[in-house]
């Protein structure tokens, strides 16, 4: 269990992160991504499909390691650590959440909540179990606790997927299009509660998303083209502004 | 939920029920051909060993064969001679030292049972009807050692026969139309003799057809004075009469016949059984394997994306790999006991039936003679668990080192 971070201590932070993609053809992905996050921290990653987006986001969340560069999750250089203690890291410090919700039909939504607690130790601390259920209730799941997956809507189960990710207290939140399967009311509940759950824990959160308004209630927007990161200019991307470009000035930069 | 990878291993079962139906059933059904092929093959084998046991000698001591020698000899033109060779019956045909024999065979390690007999072939008659047959003159007690008559006696007695007493078979005893209490003659080459028929034996089917008469009678009725013809032989073993029959060979002037030298077809097909039995076995072990992995390596595809979001959340790839090697325990553990139930059930149920008896009122011979050991059943069952657990070793390991960020994308 990790305790809240204080506001300026780093999550992550990349140097000239590189990533190519080995197979009959080599594919470079990502080009000399520098990048630092700090606790807290509410940062959108926008780009086009292809861009790189989901690779960045698997490297950060360490299922994935980079062909060049040094990336720290927490203090820890992820390129030294073996596969299980990636597992480990990837357990104890970091929340995933996806576009589809992922969720294992075969465990209540309880029971999906507390998997990675069940992971973790083996057993379910009655403790995690209360925080689950006080958590559920609050999303407004509280009949819902012993239903699977399957016999709720795709709002709820987001839902749950949240809770899950944030199951054991982890310092990063990395979410791959978190509302793209939802309507946009639906979608804003989730965003909201991410927002919210984010900024009381102190956890800082990597979103990865395809709406601008969303994006725009981000502390930061990053913007991947062509395997390039830069920040964006908030200030061309206000509201009803035409569609979101790259300065091509900033895709170099150190974001 | 307690342990991780136990938990999942139970929900996928429950979730998967086709699937784990038919994996516990590709079990059991590997363990219901081993059960059953095995306890039928064995049984048969028990049998015929119980059969040799019961009605055959282990070894019999005769008299030795005499050497072949030139018989003529004729000079058919001048330089050329041909000779005629041929195998003499032996001028005495009967072992007239046998009370010393049968001391010495007694004092052979690993024998059992030993007893001096006149054994010839005969004419046995009642009122018109006749039937020809081999007669033993042999002391009941020491007879019912060597061969069980006693065993398979049907009406009257043979222990504490008196010498003009006769147990006939069932099969002459029907052709003659008699009864215990009834006489018939027997016929030799040269003297008869008249029996009261003091009992009535059927050793099944199969057997020889054979009487049984002391064996004063039959030292008169074959002119063999004193001595015997022959002299059978029980030891300890059925497998080891080969070399007791050479142990006795080497000892005494005589020959001494093993049954297995001299009924080889019978070993033979008694190995190729247990042969067969073995590699239908190991084949449907084996199938059974194939069928578990493929139907695991699916499930394994088709979890793909959980096993992948799992360890997103942070499993490791040793609990990915217990889950489905778990799942391998509880398919194989399920399947080979119900496997096990399955074939014993059959087996008892088949070990039941029973051919038509021989003689009426008589029992028949069993139709599926079956050896159904808890040894059988739990190297059965042994055997069908490491089977299975192998098979899921494959499928386990596939989903162990599935990249996570691979089935994500």
């Amino acid at each position: 269990m990790s305790e809240i971070k204080s506001k300026n201590a780093i999550i992550i932070e990349t140097n000239h992160l590189y990533k190519t993609y080995h197979s009959k053809v080599e594919t470079p992905v990502l080009f000399d991504v520098n990048l630092r996050i700090h606790a807290g921290e509410f940062v959108a990653v926008m780009g086009q499909s292809g861009s790189g987006k989901s690779t960045l986001l698997n490297i950060l969340g360490c299922l994935d390691r980079p062909s060049r560069g040094t990336v720290h999750i927490d203090g820890q250089d992820i390129s030294r650590l073996s596969d299980d203690e990636l597992a480990r890291l990837r357990r104890e410090r970091i929340g995933f959440i996806f576009q589809a919700h992922f969720l294992l039909d075969e465990f209540t939504c309880l029971e999906n909540v507390l998997l990675p607690v069940l992971i973790r130790y083996g057993y379910i601390p009655a403790k995690e179990k209360e925080g689950a259920i006080a958590l559920l209730k609050r999303v407004g799941l509280a009949k819902e606790l012993h239903k699977t997956p399957d016999e709720m809507s795709g709002g709820q189960n987001q839902r749950i997927a949240i809770i899950r990710a944030l199951a054991n207290r982890p310092v990063l939140l990395l979410a791959d299009e978190p509302t793209g399967n939802l309507d946009s009311k639906n979608g804003k509940e989730v965003f909201a509660l991410m927002r919210e759950i984010g900024e009381e824990t102190g956890v800082a959160v990597v979103m990865v998303t395809h709406d601008d308004r969303l994006a725009l209630e981000a502390h930061r927007i990053l913007y991947i083209e062509d395997g390039y990161l830069g920040e964006r200019d908030r200030v061309l991307s206000a509201p009803g502004s035409p569609g979101i470009m790259p300065v091509p000035s900033f895709s170099r930069m150190n974001a | 939920m307690r342990n991780f990878a136990l938990t999942l291993a139970l929900r996928h079962l429950r979730s998967g029920k086709g699937q784990t139906l038919l994996t516990i059933s590709a079990v059991a059904a590997g363990v219901i051909i081993v059960v059953f092929i095995s306890a039928i093959v064995f049984g048969i084998r028990k049998s015929v060993m119980a059969m040799l046991t019961d009605v055959l000698p282990h070894i019999t001591v005769e008299t030795a064969e005499e050497k072949a020698v030139p018989l003529a000899r004729s000079d058919p033109a001048p330089g050329l001679t041909t000779s005629r060779i041929e195998k003499q019956n032996p001028q005495r045909k009967f072992l007239g030292n046998w009370s010393h024999d049968v001391e010495v065979i007694r004092g052979i390690a690993g024998i059992t049972a030993v007893v001096p007999v006149v054994m010839g072939q005969g004419i046995l008659s009642h009122g018109g009807k006749q039937v020809g047959t081999q007669i033993t003159g042999a002391d009941p007690e020491s007879m019912n050692t060597v061969i069980s008559i006693g065993k398979f006696l049907i009406a009257g007695k043979y222990h504490g026969m008196r010498s003009d007493e006769i147990v006939l078979n069932y099969k002459s005893a029907r052709d003659l139309g008699v009864a215990t209490g009834d006489r018939v003659r027997f016929a030799a080459e040269r003297h008869s003799a008249s029996f009261l028929i003091a009992g009535i034996y059927d050793p099944g089917r199969n057997a020889v057809r054979a009487e049984y008469i002391t064996l004063r009678p039959a030292q008169s009725l074959f002119e063999t004075g004193s001595a015997v013809t022959l002299i059978l032989i029980k030891g300890e073993s059925l497998y080891r009469s080969d070399a007791l029959a050479d142990r006795i060979a080497t000892l005494l002037p005589v020959q001494a016949k093993s049954w297995s030298r001299e009924f080889p077809d019978v070993l033979g097909s008694m190995n190729a059984y247990d042969a067969s039995a073995y590699l239908i076995s190991g084949f449907s072990l084996v199938a059974s394997g194939f069928a578990i992995a493929s139907i695991l390596i699916v499930s394994v595809v088709q979890k793909g994306r959980q096993i992948g979001i799992l360890k997103g959340i942070g499993a490791t790839s040793r609990q990915i790999m217990t889950t489905f090697l778990l799942e391998g325990l509880f398919i194989s553990l399920i399947g080979s006991v119900s496997g096990a139930v399955i074939a014993s059930a059959l087996i008892l149920v088949l070990g039941g039936l029973r051919q038509p008896a021989s003689r009426p009122g008589g029992i028949g011979e069993l139709l599926f003679p079956s050896d159904l050991t808890w040894q059988l059943v739990a190297s059965a069952i042994a055997s069908a668990i490491a089977t299975t657990v192998l098979a899921a070793a494959l499928p386990a390991r596939q989903a162990a080192h599935l990249d996570p960020a691979e089935v994500l994308r």
